[in-house]
C-alpha cells in the first residue's frame, strides 16, 4: 500500500476492484465505515454482489479478466471528461518527457515484438529499444511543458486510452454503460485537488496473465486523479495473509532479494549488478544496500576485495517460479521440497498436476499445524499410494499466535508480537526449525564437503543454541561492523562506504534501532494529526506512512487539502504529519516536481518502460476466455506470458462459461487451519459453487443441488449456490454465464471438499508469474 | 445497575460471522452439524449450543440485488413472554435487562420456546438435563464491565453495548443520518416493540427485509396460560411427567406453522 488501513477513513471515494474487503479484510470495513459515517462513497466493481458489495453505494459488475479494459475505460474518461488534475499529472508524472518517435503500437502488440518460442506458440518478447525517452547530449530527457509535441508521453497516452471509449468498455466488461459511467462520475469526481479516492484491490487484480498492467492501471488512473501521496487516497495492495508483506519484504519471491533488490541473473558478478543500478533516484544506493546485506549474512568472510562474496548468491537462471518450478518437478528435475506454511495442493494452479508432479519427489518436507493436503497428497482420491515413492516428513509447526516476533501489514507497519501462549504439543516456531535445520546442513558439508560448501560454511548464523528472533531482527535492521551499533535509518547506507553497515533488508533500517526500546514494540497512540500513529510501531521506509508525500502539496508545498495536510510548507519549514519522503532541509522549490524518489526521472510514469509487456496498459483477455477483443487484432491474450501446456488451453465450444475463484470470510487461504477448527466448519461448512438463477435453470439445478463442474483440466463435484448475486454479462453482444467457486477446499481435514484448483490453468502473468485464477471457462452440469 | 441494551445497527453488517463464532467461543459452546443448502447462513437454526448467530436475506428490490445481513440472538425483552410462560419460575427479568434462565430450576419443557415472538430458545441435553438454552446477554461479562462478546467482537461497529438510554439516542441519531443520506427506509426497531426491546436495531428497510417480525406479538394463550395456571404452577410443571405441557406445546407450534 501507498498508504495504510487507518488512512482510509480521509478517502472521499473509495473504490473495491479486484477485492472483497469485507470477506477477505474484514478489518479494513471499520475504517471504510468511518470514511462512510462522514459522507464517503463506497464503489464496489466485482463479477459477483459480495458481502462488500452489499454494503457499497454503488455495485457495478464485472466480466473476470477485463479489469484492465474497465480501468483503461476510467483512465479515458477522466481525459475526455477534463476530470483529470492537471497540475498534479503535470508536475508528478512524466507526461512533458518526449518518447522515441519510434515508439508505436498496432493489433496488440507495441514495437518491438519478436517471436518467443520459449514462452510457446506464437509467444513474444520486447526488444525495448524505441521504447525510450529522447535525450539532450547530456543524457537529460528532453520534455514538452505544454503537452503539446505529438511525441511527449500524455500525447501517447491521450490516444492509446481514447480506444476505451464507454460502449468498448462495456461491450469488453459486460458493465451496463450507465453502471460504468455512475462509477466514472463518482470516482473520476475525485480528480480535483481537495479530493481523495481510495483505490482497494487484492487478488482480484494481480491473479491473471496481465495481473502486473491490472496494477498499473489502478496506479495510472490514481496519477491521473492526483490520489497518490495524499490522505485517503492510495494505491492499496490489501495483502491477504497475516505476514505475506513481511514475506516479500524479506526477498520470499525468486527473483527479489531482501529490500526489493534484483535477484543477480544468470553469469553476473557483482560488477555487472552494480552496473545495472538505476541512474537517479533512492536506487542510486543500490551498491551499498546490497553490500550491507553480504556483510550481514558473511559478516568477515566478505570484503570489497572478494566483492563481498556475492558469488555465493545463488544465480536466477530461469524461471523459478512457483507455477514454474512445479512443471519442473513434473519432469523429475526437482528430487526435494520444503513447504512451509504452504498448501499448494490446494492453492497452486492446476493442482491435479501438482499432485502427480510431488510424486516424482524423493523427498518432501511440510512444516504446518496440520496434515495438509500438501503433505497428504499421496492420500488424495485420484493417487495410487503404491505407486508413490516420495518419502514425507511432516514437521508439527507453531500457530501464529505461539511464537513472537514480527508481522508487517500491508501497510508497511511493522509490529512486534509478544508469544500468548506455548505451542501445542511438540511443534516449534519456523525459525527453531530452519535454525536447527541449519545447523544440520552445515554439520553435513562440514564432514562431506559437497559441491559449493562455503555460501553454508562461511555464513554468519550466530542467534544462540534456542534462535533468539531479537537477534534476527538487530541483524535485519543493520548495525556497524566495527562496534554492533544499530543502525536508526538509511542515512547510515548513504553516508557510508559499503561495508561500513552490514543490514539484512535495507528498507527495515529503523525497526529495530534499539535493543531494549525497538520502534516495532512502540504503542502510543496518536492524539492529535491524520491519523499517521508515528510512534505506534514503524512502518517501512523510514517510519513513513504515506509514501511519495511530496506529491500531497503543490509546488510551493501547500497541501491540495488544507484540511488533511500530510506534510506542508509554512513559508519557512516543513511543517509535518508524517515523515517527509523527499528532502525537508530544502525549500519546496527544490523538490517540486521531484516527489516519486524512487525512479530515475524522479517522476512517476504514466509511460513505463520497465514492464515485460508494453509501457502501457493494454486490455489482452485471459488464457481461456469465452469472447474475442476487438482491440487487439490477432493476439487474444497476453502475447508475453509463458504457456507452459499448451494442450490444456480449452475452447468456448467446450467450456462456454466464465469460472472465478474468490475467498469467504469463514475460511482463512486454503482452509488448512480453519477448516480444522469447528465453528468456522459450521459457519462454512461445505465446498459450494454460486451460479445466477437463468444458468441454474439452463442446466436443471437446483439451490443446493450436486454439480459438476468442468475445465479442460479436470471436474470437481460441490453443491450448487442459486443466487441473483451472480448474473449473466452481455459480452460484445452475447449473453455470457459466470461460474464462482471458493478456494478453500480439500480432501483433507474435519471439512473436506472439492479443490477448484484441479480446474484452473497453469499459466502466469507475464511479469511476475502470479498464476491465472482469476477467469478461466468451465462447462457444468447437474450431478446425479 | 443501569438498563443495558444491544445495539445492532445493521447498515454496518458486513455478515462476518465475528459475533456467531466469539458467542460460540466465550460461552464454550460446540460446534453444530450443519451442511450447506444454498445460503451463507449457517448454522441455519438456533439450537441448544447456538445463542447467536448471523441471518442472511438475500431479495431484489427496484431492480438492484439487496443482501441483508444481521446478528439474532435473544431480544432480552422488557416484558419477557417466556418468563411470563415458564411454569417453574426458571426465567427471570435481571435489573440490567437481561433475561437469564436459572438452569437448575428449568425442567426442559419448552414452553418459553412456543411462546417467544422471535422463537429464540432451544430445548436441549448440553449439560446432562433437558433445560432451554438462549443467550444470557453474556451475564458474566455485563456484570464484570465488559460488554458482550458479540459485540467486542465487531469489527466495524455494526454490534455494540451500552446504556439503554445512550443506546437509543445514538440509534435514534443515526436513522436520521441515515434519511438525511437518502435511505428512505431507515428506521428504528425495538425501541416501541413489545414495550421495548432489549436489543435495538437500525435498519435501511422494513423488518421482515431482516428477518425479524414485523408486529411481534405474545400470543394471547401466553397470557391466558400465565394468569390461569400460575397458582397450579407447579403442578402443570409435573404434568410434564405426563407430556401434557408438552402437548400443548406442540399443538401451539402446529397452530403457529399452519397460520
Amino acid at each position: 500500500m501507498t498508504n495504510h488501513w487507518i488512512d482510509y477513513q480521509h478517502s472521499d471515494v473509495i473504490m473495491n476492484i479486484g477485492g472483497n474487503t469485507a470477506e477477505n479484510h474484514p478489518i479494513s470495513m471499520k475504517w471504510i465505515q468511518k470514511a462512510l459515517d462522514k459522507g464517503a462513497k463506497l464503489i464496489v466493481v466485482d463479477p459477483r454482489f459480495t458481502r462488500t458489495a452489499a454494503l457499497a453505494d454503488v455495485y457495478a459488475p464485472i466480466r473476470p479478466g477485463t479489469n484492465t479494459a474497465f480501468l483503461n475505460g476510467l483512465i479515458n474518461y477522466a481525459i475526455v471528461n477534463n476530470k483529470y488534475h492537471k497540475d498534479y499529472v503535470k508536475m508528478y508524472t512524466n507526461a512533458s518527457s518526449l518518447i522515441n518517435p519510434a515508439f508505436g503500437y498496432s493489433d496488440g502488440l507495441f514495437t518491438g515484438a519478436e517471436d518467443a518460442p520459449a514462452r510457446g506458440p506464437g509467444q513474444k518478447s520486447y526488444k525495448t529499444d524505441t521504447w525510450t525517452y529522447q535525450r539532450d547530449a547530456e543524457g537529460k530527457i528532453l520534455k514538452d511543458e505544454t503537452l503539446q509535441d505529438p511525441n511527449c508521453v500524455w500525447q501517447l497516452f491521450k490516444k492509446f486510452y481514447s480506444r476505451y471509449d464507454v460502449k468498448t468498455v462495456s461491450e469488453l466488461t459486460g458493465c451496463p454503460e450507465d453502471k460504468f459511467i455512475e462509477v466514472a462520475e463518482l470516482f473520476c469526481s475525485t480528480g480535483q485537488p481537495g479530493k481523495a479516492g481510495n483505490i482497494s484491490y487484492a487478488m482480484g487484480i494481480t491473479q491473471f496473465s496481465h495481473g502486473s498492467q491490472n496494477t498499473r492501471a489502478i496506479s495510472i488512473l490514481q496519477l491521473l486523479l492526483g490520489n497518490v501521496g495524499i490522505a485517503g487516497g492510495g494505491v492499496n495492495a490489501q495483502r491477504g495473509q497475516i505476514n505475506v508483506q513481511g514475506a516479500t519484504d524479506m526477498g520470499m519471491l525468486y527473483h527479489i532479494l531482501p529490500g526489493y533488490m534484483p535477484m543477480p541473473r544468470d553469469g553476473q558478478d557483482l560488477a555487472a549488478y552494480n552496473a545495472a543500478t538505476p541512474a537517479g533516484g533512492f536506487w542510486v544506493n543500490r551498491p551499498k544496500f546490497i553490500a550491507a546485506m553480504l556483510k550481514a549474512w558473511y559478516g568477515d568472510k566478505a570484503t570489497a576485495e572478494n566483492d563481498f562474496c556475492f558469488d555465493y548468491l545463488p544465480r536466477l537462471d530461469k524461471d523459478r517460479s512457483s507455477v514454474a518450478y512445479y512443471t519442473y518437478m513434473a519432469k523429475g528435475e526437482i528430487k526435494g521440497l520444503f513447504c512451509f506454511a504452504d498448501n499448494p495442493v490446494v492453492s497452486g494452479a492446476s493442482t491435479i498436476k501438482k499432485r502427480k508432479a510431488q510424486a516424482k519427489l524423493d523427498w518432501l518436507v511440510c512444516a504446518d499445524l496440520f496434515e495438509n493436503e500438501t503433505a497428504a497428497f499421496w492420500k488424495a482420491p485420484d493417487m495410487n499410494p503404491a505407486e508413490i515413492d516420495t518419502e514425507v516428513f511432516l514437521l508439527p509447526a507453531a500457530a501464529p499466535f505461539e511464537k513472537e516476533g514480527t508481522v508487517a501489514n500491508s501497510g508497511r507497519w511493522i509490529q512486534w508480537r509478544n508469544k500468548a501462549q506455548e505451542p501445542t504439543g511438540n511443534a516449534k516456531s519456523d525459525l527453531w526449525i530452519v535454525d536447527k535445520l541449519f545447523k544440520a546442513v552445515r554439520e553435513l558439508y562440514k564432514k562431506e564437503g559437497g559441491a559449493f560448501p562455503a555460501p553454508i560454511l562461511e555464513m554468519t548464523w550466530d542467534y544462540g543454541n534456542e534462535p533468539d528472533v531479537a537477534k534476527v531482527c538487530m541483524e535485519i535492521n543493520g548495525y556497524y561492523v566495527a562496534d554492533g551499533k544499530l543502525m536508526t535509518g538509511f542515512a547510515d547506507f548513504v553516508n557510508n562506504d559499503p561495508g561500513v553497515v552490514a543490514a539484512g533488508a535495507w528498507i527495515y533500517a529503523g525497526f529495530y534501532q534499539d535493543a531494549a526500546n525497538p520502534n516495532c514494540k512502540r504503542r502510543i497512540k496518536e492524539t492529535e494529526g491524520i491519523g499517521s500513529n508515528l510512534e505506534w510501531s514503524w512502518a517501512w521506509p523510514m517510519n513513513r506512512r504515506i509514501v511519495y508525500n511530496r506529491a500531497s502539496c503543490d509546488a510551493a508545498g501547500n497541501p491540495w487539502n488544507p484540511d488533511l495536510p500530510v506534510v506542508w510548507w509554512d513559508g519557512k519549514e516543513w511543517k509535518r504529519h508524517d515523515v517527509p519522503d523527499f528532502n525537508a532541509a530544502v525549500p519546496p522549490e527544490d523538490t517540486a516536481s521531484k516527489a516519486f524518489i524512487m525512479t530515475p526521472e524522479l517522476q512517476a510514469r504514466l509511460f513505463a518502460a520497465g514492464m515485460v509487456d508494453g509501457p502501457f496498459t493494454e486490455h489482452y483477455e485471459p488464457w481461456e476466455s469465452v469472447t474475442k477483443n476487438k482491440l487487439t487484432g490477432n493476439v487474444e491474450f497476453n502475447p508475453c506470458s509463458t504457456v507452459w501446456y499448451p494442450e490444456d488451453r480449452g475452447s468456448a465450444e467446450d467450456y462456454p462459461y466464465i469460472a472465478t475463484t474468490y475467498r469467504l470470510v469463514e475460511h482463512y487461504q486454503t482452509g488448512a487451519m480453519t477448516r480444522n477448527m469447528p465453528w468456522l466448519k459450521e459457519a462454512m461448512p461445505e465446498m459450494f459453487c454460486e451460479i445466477s438463477p437463468s444458468l441454474a435453470a439452463k442446466i436443471g439445478v437446483s439451490n443446493g443441488d450436486m454439480v459438476e463442474v468442468e475445465s479442460k483440466r479436470g471436474k470437481i463435484k460441490m453443491k450448487a449456490a442459486v443466487t441473483t448475486r451472480v448474473r449473466p454479462l452481455i459480452i460484445n453482444g452475447e449473453e455470457k454465464e459466470i461460474v464462482g467457486m471458493p478456494m478453500h477446499w480439500g480432501f483433507m481435514g474435519l471439512s473436506t471438499g472439492a479443490t477448484c484448483n484441479d480446474l484452473s490453468p497453469t499459466i502466469g502473468c507475464a511479469n511476475t508469474t502470479i498464476p491465472e485464477f482469476k477467469s478461466f471457462i468451465c462447462n457444468i452440469r447437474r450431478a446425479g | 445497575m443501569a438498563k443495558k441494551v444491544r445495539l445492532i445497527d445493521t447498515t454496518k453488517c458486513m455478515g462476518c460471522k465475528g459475533c456467531q463464532v466469539a458467542c460460540k467461543q466465550w460461552n464454550q459452546l460446540p460446534a453444530t452439524e450443519t451442511t450447506f443448502t444454498g445460503s451463507y447462513e449457517n448454522p441455519a437454526d438456533f439450537a441448544p449450543e447456538t445463542w447467536g448467530r448471523v441471518k442472511f436475506n438475500e431479495y431484489e428490490s427496484g431492480g438492484k440485488v439487496k443482501w441483508n445481513m444481521n446478528f439474532s440472538s435473544c431480544m432480552h425483552c422488557s416484558d419477557p413472554a417466556c418468563a411470563n410462560i415458564c411454569p417453574v419460575n426458571a426465567i427471570h427479568k435481571m435489573d440490567n435487562n437481561a433475561v437469564l434462565i436459572d438452569k437448575d430450576t428449568c425442567i426442559g419443557c419448552g414452553l418459553c420456546k412456543t411462546a417467544c415472538p422471535f422463537d429464540i430458545p432451544r430445548i436441549g441435553n448440553l449439560t446432562g438435563k433437558p433445560a432451554s438454552w438462549k443467550c444470557t446477554f453474556c451475564f458474566d461479562r455485563i456484570t464484570n464491565g465488559k460488554g458482550t462478546a458479540c459485540a467486542t467482537a465487531c469489527p466495524t461497529g455494526a454490534i455494540s453495548y451500552g446504556d439503554e438510554s445512550a443506546k437509543i439516542a445514538e440509534a435514534e441519531a443515526r436513522v436520521a443520518e441515515l434519511k438525511k443520506r437518502g435511505v428512505a427506509g431507515a428506521q428504528l426497531y425495538g425501541k416501541e416493540e413489545l414495550g421495548g426491546l432489549g436489543v435495538i436495531y437500525v435498519l435501511a428497510d422494513t423488518p421482515d427485509k431482516y428477518k425479524l417480525p414485523v408486529n411481534p406479538e405474545v400470543a394471547l394463550s401466553t397470557y391466558v396460560w400465565n394468569v390461569a395456571l400460575k397458582p397450579v404452577k407447579f403442578l402443570a410443571a409435573v404434568g410434564l411427567t405426563f407430556g401434557l405441557i408438552g402437548k400443548i406445546a406442540e399443538k401451539k407450534e402446529t397452530m403457529e406453522k399452519a397460520s
